[in-house]
């Protein structure tokens, strides 16, 4: 087997940034002009690295172990990311739900001086061994990287000996400060140790790339909708087995529920298979699904069904979203998500009429340029603040005590942070709820209604828990460790 | 701490003990000097697995973090700690900050001690301390972290004071990887209250700072813990004169509760009337309960052959109780937190002399495919254990409750199993195993 090489970060790849703020008319200008440099922070918190989320990306594959060649506190979060997998089974109707299985190689002192492939090699036979899986990913990490194991090398070697296909992403965490470069390198291994040959085109077959966070009920309804342009969806890469994987070689075209997940996976099929692939950043709100749809329709052959459709579509939900609307008018909302969801869900302020009162998006790059001028361009996103940050609450916050939001739409890195604040919130990715499509859009406008209708739990808890953050932190420019 | 391979592990490393450690302590902030996705990849794997225990006051996505990249593993992170640490005390409302270590700076060689005393004097002169602990993660598991921290504290924060002779500390509870440490906690300090003795606990309560650096006035130390706490306890006795009693867990029902408040009262010269007055009364109170449960567990039968999978110090807790108070029996105890060599003839003992029923075989075993392996042998009618025993469950068709860490499949707050209320709970949570279908 040959020795591959690891993914190019997405800092040289796509120029992504992490650190930035300003209102929405000024960071769109700067980018637009192309002035979002790479800055830095001279204070900084918590964040997460490209091994957990390529990690997440592979864990549920079907019938594979993974291994993590790390010391012990690397694996850790197998155990949340299989709350995510034990639900995606429910959901899915399995009648007998199995945890992901991951070993870790146990790095210890003594193995930052010897090195590490004698237990890499131990684990990839005990992994074959208990479980004879169909593949077994491998995932490097910081002290793998830093006391230099040859780890592509050594798998390499170990594919001689193993017959289990073995699967490796090198994704040592110090590499890249932009966690996305995990995504990629997790589509970087399942492009060079999984699809081995091009196959014949299906012209029905399109590949959903698909994160976790991305739940069964959103998937539901995006069949709903791809059925009635006669279109079979192979969603990857979670939960398929590694025939799904092989097969997305065979589809018409690729697109992805999240684009900044699935990027460098649709443009290396484009690249290697002359696979087509849609660029809408993700099916959520009317306008984001529309043009989602329109675009697969256009690259399959199907325009003319697909404006039907969204013909249809839109006249099916107008009552309803005109009720949401009533309700949500006026109300002023702050968003803190990853670059796809955050603009994807700014952009349906016009939408849900609602108004954006700040956004705080993980990380800035061309993936999202044109959806940040749109949503520079809507008149319900005129005054909101941008502040493009790997998480990073306590900006957070100083931006929360000035903008006094009446609702908090985020994941769970920072819900609770609002919650504190006094600000009711509303969870974005897959807790068994819906999103995407048309009908998610109906399911979250209900959600926004219902935690605005009773904000009792943040009201309540903010009069006794604080944030900790010093009160001096509040009177200062939000972005002052920008630099 | 074992070198082999693990499977599904049950804790995470020394980093992940020390933050959830630092962080219970309170307005106390764990500042990590660590790569950029150690602190929420602990925060993941450490505290929200745990029953869902929450970011805490500073932890999750606001700990402070210097996120070292590519830059610092070349040229050396300690510029980059000296900046993120002055602005953490800038813009983190806190009392102490304690600076822990990731393994990308423990390999690097950064000079921690040399940064942390910078800041020291103008931190002393605001009524605020600094401290710091070496847990990169590849010196141990999250046990080693906790004991890292404390011993840190008990070197750089506590100093002398004058002795109470009615007051303990509380060590050898690890927050998060316990799954019930701030109950347990809670319920330990009520007792020893009823009898007159102040308590630290450490991580309960609204003392913080202050707490820590008088915790030399305690007459005791009391550990709950086969062997964690043991270099923190050095530290007590040989600089502050203050000794230790070790129990090897919390005491969870009447039996091994009443044992522990009569060894703590003859420690601290507590008279005999009141201990017998604390103990009848609690006694009564659980006993009440325990009659209700009679109803279910004499009338359903509830008896099982139990296999319990676990840290050495919840298998010791939970199979006392079970076998001594409650009539049930030991199949298999199944420990997995690796404790150190020296200290498992004392749990192998422990587990060992229980006052009825034959005692359990007892395995040491911390990696998944070995604990399974070794408890499909003994066929139990009952798992308890984390929540990755969910599926050795099922595949043996018998009842699973989650004890031990990780616990994804339940919410923990402030439930106890420690103590005689704690005991009643635990009974609560033991018999819906069986009912739950009903």
């Amino acid at each position: 087997m040959p020795i591959v090489k690891p993914v190019e970060i997405r800092e040289s790849r796509l120029g992504t940034v992490i650190a930035c703020g300003g209102s929405c008319q000024d960071v769109a200008k700067e980018a637009r002009q192309g002035c979002l440099k790479r800055a830095e922070r001279s204070f900084s918190q918590a964040t997460v690295c490209q091994e957990w989320y390529s990690m997440f990306t592979l864990l549920t594959v079907q019938n594979s172990v993974a291994i993590v060649h790390a010391p012990v506190g690397c694996a850790s979060s197998g155990s949340t990311m299989n709350i995510f997998n034990r639900m995606g089974q429910v959901v899915r109707g399995e009648s007998r739900i199995r945890n992901a299985r991951w070993f870790s190689t146990n790095l210890t002192e003594s193995d930052t001086i010897h090195g590490g492939e004698e237990k890499l090699r131990a684990a990839v036979l005990a992994a074959q061994e208990r479980y004879h899986p169909e593949a077994i990913l491998i995932f490097t990490s910081c002290v793998s990287g830093i006391i230099g194991d040859p780890v592509a090398e050594i798998v390499s070697r170990l594919q001689d000996e193993v017959k289990t296909r073995l699967v490796l992403s090198q994704c040592e965490g110090f590499r890249s400060s932009v966690w996305l470069t995990g995504f990629d390198a997790s589509f970087h291994a399942i492009l060079n140790y999984v699809i081995d040959a091009p196959r014949e085109t299906d012209p029905n077959l399109v590949n959903v790339v698909s994160p976790l966070t991305v739940g069964r009920l959103d998937e539901i309804e995006l069949e709903r909708l791809l059925k009635q342009l006669n279109l079979e969806a192979n969603f990857v890469p979670c939960y398929a087995s590694l025939e799904g994987l092989r097969r997305t070689a065979a589809a018409a075209a690729t697109t992805a529920t999240c684009l900044t997940y699935g990027d460098y996976f649709a443009r290396e099929l484009t690249r290697r298979y002359q696979i087509p692939h849609t660029r809408e950043l993700m099916p959520l709100g009317v306008e984001s699904t529309d043009r989602w749809l329109l675009q697969l329709a256009e690259l399959t052959g199907r325009g003319g069904q697909a404006r039907k459709l969204i013909e249809a579509e839109h006249a099916r939900i107008a009552p309803r979203l005109a009720e949401l609307k009533a309700q949500l008018k006026g109300k002023r909302v702050f968003v803190s998500a990853g670059q796809a969801r955050a603009l994807s869900i700014s952009n349906f302020a016009d939408e849900l009429g609602f108004e954006l009162a700040g956004t705080t998006i993980y990380q800035y790059d061309e993936v999202i340029a044109e959806s940040l001028q749109r949503l520079a361009g809507r008149r319900g996103a005129q005054a909101a603040t941008i502040n493009v940050a790997n998480v990073q609450p306590f900006e957070q916050a100083n931006l929360l005590r000035r903008l006094k939001p009446d609702l908090y739409v985020a994941d769970e890195m920072t819900t609770g942070f609002a919650a504190r604040a006094g600000i009711p919130t509303v969870m974005i990715y897959d807790y068994g709820m819906n999103y995407l499509g048309y009908n998610g859009l109906i399911a979250t406008g209900e959600r926004m209604v219902n935690a605005l209708k009773n904000p009792s739990f943040a009201v309540k808890l903010s009069r006794h828990r604080r944030l900790p953050y010093r009160e001096e932190w509040y009177q200062q420019d939000p972005f002052k460790y920008i630099e | 701490m074992s070198c082999t391979i693990s499977e599904n592990p049950r804790y995470s490393c020394a980093l992940g003990g020390a933050i959830p450690s630092v962080a219970a302590i309170h307005r106390a902030i764990p500042v990590l000097h660590s790569g950029p996705g150690c602190g929420m990849q602990l925060f993941n794997g450490q505290n929200y697995v745990a029953g869902y225990q929450g970011y805490g006051y500073a932890g999750g996505s606001a700990l402070p973090s210097t996120n070292t990249y590519e830059k610092e593993v070349v040229f050396g992170g300690e510029k980059r700690l000296r900046q993120v640490l002055g602005a953490a005390l800038d813009v983190m409302d806190g009392d102490l900050y304690v600076v822990v270590t990731g393994c990308t700076s423990e390999i690097i060689g950064d000079d921690i001690g040399a940064i942390v005393g910078e800041f020291r004097p103008q931190l002393e002169a605001q009524g605020r301390a600094v401290a710091f602990a070496s847990t990169g993660g590849f010196k141990g598991n999250t046990y080693y972290g906790y004991d890292r921290v404390f011993e840190a504290l008990a070197k750089q924060i506590v100093v002398p004071a004058r002795r109470r002779s009615r007051k303990v500390n509380l060590l050898g509870v690890v927050p998060s990887q316990d799954l019930f440490w701030q109950g347990n906690l809670e319920e330990v300090a009520r007792l020893l209250g009823r009898l007159g003795i102040e308590v630290n606990t450490f991580l309960t309560g609204d003392r913080g700072l202050d707490e820590v650096r008088k915790s030399s006035n305690a007459a005791l130390n009391l550990i709950f813990s086969p062997y964690l706490a043991d270099s923190a306890a050095g530290i007590y006795s040989d600089r502050f004169g203050v000794p230790s009693l070790r129990f090897s867990s919390v005491p969870i029902g009447p039996t091994a509760t009443a044992e522990f408040l009569r060894q703590v009262s003859e420690q601290l010269k507590i008279g005999e009337a009141l201990l017998q007055k604390v103990i009848a009364e609690e006694a009564a109170y659980a006993y009440e309960y325990f009659d209700k449960s009679s109803l279910v567990v004499t009338g359903f039968s509830i008896q099982h052959r139990f296999a319990i999978i676990g840290d050495a110090a919840t298998v010791i807790g939970i199979t006392k109780f079970l076998v001594n108070d409650f009539s049930q029996l030991p199949a298999i105890a199944v420990i997995t937190d690796d404790p150190p060599e020296e200290s498992r003839e004392r749990i192998v003992r422990d587990l060992t002399t229980l006052e009825y029923a034959d005692p359990p075989e007892v395995v040491f075993a911390p990696d998944l495919w070995s604990v399974h392996e070794a408890v499909r042998k003994v066929s139990p009618t009952l798992i308890l254990g984390s929540s990755l025993d969910k599926d050795l469950a099922q595949e043996l068709n018998v009842p699973h409750k989650s004890v031990s860490f990780p616990a994804t499949d339940r919410l923990i707050l402030n439930r106890a199993y420690a103590g005689y209320r704690g005991s009643v709970t635990f009974v609560e949570d033991l018999v819906e195993t069986g009912l739950t279908p009903l």
